[in-house]
């Protein structure tokens, strides 16, 4: 007797890895497009840059020199101007596919509509994880302070804050592609949803920026997990009806 | 199905109101008469009558527009769209109720309007969200897109709701715990204060339901004559 089931099985095996590898060739073709964008669009770099600088002196001519309370407020002051970035980022997502008529492109193309916005929240991750670079050792310099906890944690918890408001970011950026005051409807949809994130972050940076362990943190970690696999999951499944009529 | 078979028919239509008005006046009476001072905030817990059920109806309302918002994507019936964005805008309006009457209370209670607390600021946080809905809704003007994309919109706001709950038990809270009893610890309420809870919950519940029913027939009506609008400009 020939081993059907065990051919079925292989044979599904394959679809299904053929899926996840076209799913991420797919995402992975999406952030290369956005890159390439914004690597043309030098001014776009520049500008995150200039406002991570700026921040830092605002921030460091307020406290002054060396003040002593600086660890009180370094949380907010990291994640202001991130978040800043965030929205740079959200404006040029679906809002400049949808200025530049190109979303019938991405909507014509026979790419999975999950693809598209795993591609576009990549794309976001990255531009403000490119801002945090710029933005924690300029302001460790000019504000003379330094995270008291493992170097690790802060990462862990600076990428998955990042990574929350990326994919809030892309979802923000889609919805809003429809209305009539795109840029003013970006902050109104994106601040609501932020705070789910926003709020973990800064508390477990604060905790981070005085020595705290893992232990501390966890809560904040767990809290910002949930929301992120919460979001996936509900973009996930409603995506495709945002891009497609 | 409609959701309001209960107040179709004429009849039902003029004995409702009077029922609401009933039910919200005896309501008015246990909150103000009926129910004894509290020990330490004497007379200014009354607010709290006024307060609960505003909180619960802006749940209820949420989720209405939650459940609402899935059945538009389901079955593409504006019928859904019209439940949703009605429940939005009076769930909106009873979380601004709830917020400004939680504020009063806090003044009394713990000395400043505006303390901090993860339930204030979730709160917050869930009006913000359907201020943000009712204002994007507004900012669309075709028809069937605004109803596509508020769906997703909806659904991805109620994620704010079970933040705005679990939040006095993840975070440390000055907000009272539910007075529903979850643990043999935890101390319960004179039975008067729970009777005119209970009786202020459900008086506020009809008049939200009363309110959603007028609200999704006005815009009903003002989808019918925007259409006819567009018949005759055609």
């Amino acid at each position: 007797m020939k081993p059907k089931p065990q051919v079925t099985k292989t044979m599904e095996d394959e679809v299904s890895h053929n899926q996840i590898t076209n799913f991420f060739n797919d995402a992975w073709q999406i952030l290369l497009k956005d890159l390439r964008l914004e690597l043309r669009r030098k001014y776009e770099i520049y500008s995150i840059i200039i406002l991570a600088l700026i921040s830092n002196l605002s921030f460091g001519f307020a406290l002054g020199p060396s003040n002593p309370n600086v660890t009180d407020f370094i949380s907010g002051m990291l994640w202001v101007p991130i978040l800043f970035i965030g929205m740079l980022g959200f404006t040029t997502g679906f809002v400049r596919e949808m200025d530049r008529g190109s979303i019938e492109g991405l909507r014509a193309a026979p790419i999975s509509p999950q693809a598209i916005l795993a591609g576009k929240t990549v794309y976001i991750f990255l531009l403000m994880c490119g801002g945090a670079i710029i933005i924690i050792p300029s302001s460790m310099a000019i504000l003379n302070y330094s995270f008291h906890s493992n170097g690790f944690l802060v990462l862990l918890v600076v990428a998955l804050g990042i990574l929350n408001i990326a994919v809030i970011g892309s979802i923000v950026s889609a919805l809003a592609m429809y209305s009539q005051s795109r840029a003013l409807i970006i902050p109104a949809l994106s601040m609501p949803l932020l705070p789910g994130t926003i709020i973990p972050s800064i508390l477990a940076t604060g905790k981070l920026a005085v020595g705290a362990d893992i232990n501390s943190i966890l809560p904040e970690l767990q809290i910002n997990l949930a929301f992120l696999l919460l979001m996936i999951a509900t973009l996930w499944i409603t995506f495709e009806y945002v891009l497609y009529d | 199905m409609n959701m309001f078979y209960m107040i179709k028919g004429e009849n039902m239509k003029k004995i409702y109101p009077i029922i609401i008005f009933l039910v919200n006046l005896a309501a008015l009476y246990m909150i103000f008469l009926w129910a004894p001072p509290e020990r330490t905030l004497g007379d200014s817990y009354r607010v709290f009558f006024i307060h609960t059920p505003s909180a619960w109806i802006s749940y209820l309302a949420f989720t209405i527009t939650f459940v609402s918002s899935i059945l538009y994507l389901k079955t593409r019936n504006f019928k859904w769209d019209l439940y949703a964005s009605s429940s939005a805008l009076l769930g909106l309006l009873f979380c601004i109720i709830a917020i400004i009457t939680g504020a009063i209370w806090a003044k009394v209670a713990w000395g400043l309007y505006w303390n901090w607390d993860p339930r204030q600021t979730t709160t917050l946080v869930l009006m913000l969200a359907y201020l943000g809905y009712v204002s994007f809704r507004m900012a669309i003007n075709d028809k069937e897109q605004r109803a596509r994309v508020s769906s997703v919109l909806g659904i991805l706001a109620f994620i704010s709701i079970p933040l705005s709950y679990l939040s006095t038990i993840i975070w440390a809270t000055i907000h009272p715990m539910p007075l529903i009893p979850t643990s043999k610890l935890q101390i319960g309420v004179e039975p008067a204060i729970l009777q005119t809870l209970l009786t202020s919950t459900f008086a506020v519940t009809l008049l939200f339901l009363w309110m959603l029913y007028i609200t999704v027939e006005m815009y009903r009506t003002i989808d019918t004559v925007e259409s006819v609008k567009m018949e005759n400009v055609k």
